[in-house]
């Protein structure tokens, strides 16, 4: 399953939610106005929508909110706390005994307390265990599968000590099954994943900033064995993300180095990592990225080749698109952008009478054979001037290269009506549905799409399965 | 049924207009359409031009011989591209302008209706001067090619 990215800045209390595509990342809505000092936000099935619902956590005023996604990269309260401790270190997500959502457990260090909690419905709580006993000195505590019982076990990192702990829980009660002893006290992240160790237990990596070094572990009922070690690394990664972001299907990774502003993300295999995207450009202040689905898991991936400058801005027409695709859970990537100079090809001769499918003209045949980056099952979107005759898009293709041109004409929603076509849609008459092509004014806001249309939508070869 | 504003601007306004139900107006359309195609702000304005090629007839002409010096780059593409549409005498004032343009879309549209009205057998000379003139001056390459080409296959009047 595709991870996406929340980021979160806390100094402009700024949040931007981002989609994934094999190494690229895709813009989705960003928010300002967020409180400067969330302590921790993480994300899991609080029962909200079927994508991640967020914890936000600001130790500060003891406070506790729950918000679900909505699939555009917006978010709406579901619960909110006031009251908690404000001295939580941690919070831990998992299935701790609850009934299937993310059940969280709640690390005080300086009580040297756990607290375990189920979740219910649209961020209900409910307490399950409370423990006294914890040590005052855990650096980080991990879930993960280390033992085996199906429920989330626990890995428990003491830096000043250079000791590691595994438990595996039931109802929120813990049980030692391992501990170890001389770790280093350097580690500055441990990440947890599939990195290609034994099957069905979580791997782990320690990076060690200082020392520019990562290891990675496979664990087996609370043992831990090396898989590799790297010691060329960056001293400077402020944070490792792990997800998966279009490798092969291990545990990818996100680095992000905050003094450039860049990042990199891997795709690992049992036999080390290759780099699959890097990024530049990005803010230097983020201080979390949170890992979750936020998303439709169905996507289109569209390569948008402007030769003519859209009067409606190239956001907007991709908003308007994932708003409308968003009912059919499918939800819009944008693969590359190319700005190409072909004043030949800005104003061109097109046959659109039957609105899709082949019969093209030679200006359409010349026009596709622009495809630079585009892959097998993407869509290339032409940004033109206009047509002869005057079309506000139309999407008749050549054989296999899938596509459609978009003017400067515009109408609302034309871009989403044309990958309609693609997807194999036809005109309908009905002012509500995105597929109308009656002229008259839309009756609904996104426009809408019956059960047999996104069934179609489903079925279409350019519609992947994330 | 009438022919009303309403029901053009609805046609129009479609993402694919029908342009062979809209050619079916007939020429009490044709003011309708000047309307429209008049405001440069209209953004069915173009397809107004199309429309009235279309249905042809002396008002509809006079339509496009006006949008052919239209501010508008799109409107003007039209009247180009609509030209072909028309006899050829009222073809010929239309695009005599539309081979002037600044906008290389609309004079390789001029380029092509010519062409496809059959005046390279019988151009007139005002017509077949400035073709010569962008087959060797044109700054777009696409231009002078095309130009070239219809100099090559053309006899004058």
């Amino acid at each position: 399953m595709i991870t996406d990215l929340l980021f979160y800045e806390p100094g402009g209390g700024f949040g931007e939610f981002y989609g994934t595509d094999e190494g690229r990342i895709n813009y989705l809505a960003s928010h300002s106005g967020w409180r400067g000092d969330w302590t921790q936000i993480l994300a899991g099935d609080f029962g909200g929508t079927a994508l991640s619902d967020l914890l936000f956590y600001q130790a500060s005023t003891g406070t506790g909110q729950f918000w679900g996604v909505d699939g555009l990269g917006g978010i709406s309260l579901l619960r909110e706390y006031t009251g908690w401790r404000g001295s939580w270190t941690q919070i831990i997500p998992g299935n701790f005994g609850g009934s299937g959502r993310t059940d969280l457990l709640f690390y005080d260090r300086s009580a040297g307390t756990g607290e375990f909690y189920v979740t219910g419905s649209d961020g209900g709580l409910s307490h399950l265990t409370t423990h006294t006993y914890f040590r005052d000195s855990w650096t980080l505590i991990l879930p993960g599968s280390f033992g085996g019982s199906g429920s989330t076990d626990l890995f428990f990192y003491d830096a000043a000590a250079g000791e590691g702990e595994f438990y595996t829980v039931d109802e929120g009660q813990l049980t030692q099954i391992g501990a170890h002893s001389g770790f280093r006290s350097s580690w500055t992240q441990i990440v947890p994943g599939d990195f290609g160790g034994s099957s069905g237990f979580t791997d782990l990596l320690f990076y060690d900033a200082a020392a520019g070094t990562g290891e990675f572990y496979t664990t087996q009922n609370g043992q831990m064995n090396q898989l590799r070690v790297h010691t060329d690394w960056r001293a400077s990664w402020t944070l490792i993300v792990p997800g998966s972001f279009g490798g092969s299907g291990l545990t990818d990774l996100l680095f992000y180095e905050a003094s450039t502003g860049t990042a990199e993300i891997y795709a690992t295999d049992p036999t080390g990592m290759h780099l699959i995207g890097q990024h530049a450009g990005w803010r230097t202040s983020w201080g979390q990225i949170v890992p979750g689905l936020y998303a439709p898991l169905q996507a289109v991936r569209l390569h948008l080749k402007v030769l003519f400058p859209s009067p409606t801005p190239m956001e907007q027409h991709l908003a308007d698109t994932r708003a409308a695709f968003l009912s059919a859970w499918i939800r819009v990537n944008v693969g590359s952008t190319e700005f190409l100079d072909l004043p030949e090809l800005t104003n061109i001769k097109i046959n659109c009478k039957s609105g899709y499918g082949d019969n093209i003209t030679g200006d359409v045949h010349e026009l596709y054979k622009h495809r630079a980056g585009v892959g097998s099952g993407d869509l290339v979107i032409y940004f033109i001037e206009t047509t002869d005759p005057p079309y506000g898009g139309c999407a008749k293709y050549p054989g296999d290269k899938a596509g459609a041109v978009v003017t400067s004409n515009h109408r609302k929603y034309v871009l989403a009506h044309e990958i309609g076509h693609v997807l194999d849609l036809n005109h309908v008459d009905d002012t509500d549905r995105l597929m109308d092509n009656s002229g008259k004014a839309r009756t609904a806001t996104p426009p809408t799409l019956t059960d047999w249309e996104r069934v179609k939508m489903y079925a279409s070869d350019y519609t992947r399965n994330l | 049924m009438a022919v009303t504003m309403e029901l053009i601007r609805n046609a129009l306004d479609a993402y694919e207009p029908d342009y062979d139900a809209a050619a079916g107006w007939g020429e009490d359309a044709v003011p309708l359409l000047a309307e429209i195609a008049s405001d440069q702000d209209d953004s069915i304005a173009p397809a107004a031009v199309h429309v009235a090629s279309l249905i042809g007839g002396d008002r509809a002409a006079q339509l496009l011989l006006e949008a052919a010096t239209s501010s508008r780059d799109a409107i003007r593409f039209q009247a180009a591209a609509g030209a072909a549409n028309l006899p050829t005498g009222q073809a010929e004032e239309v695009l005599a302008v539309s081979l002037d343009d600044s906008h290389s879309g609309v004079r390789r549209a001029a380029l092509r209706s010519i062409d496809s009205l059959g005046l390279t057998s019988d151009m007139p000379d005002g017509i077949a001067d400035k073709i010569k003139a962008l087959a060797t001056s044109d700054p777009q390459e696409f231009v002078r090619v095309a130009s070239d080409d219809l100099v090559r296959r053309s006899t004058t009047r």
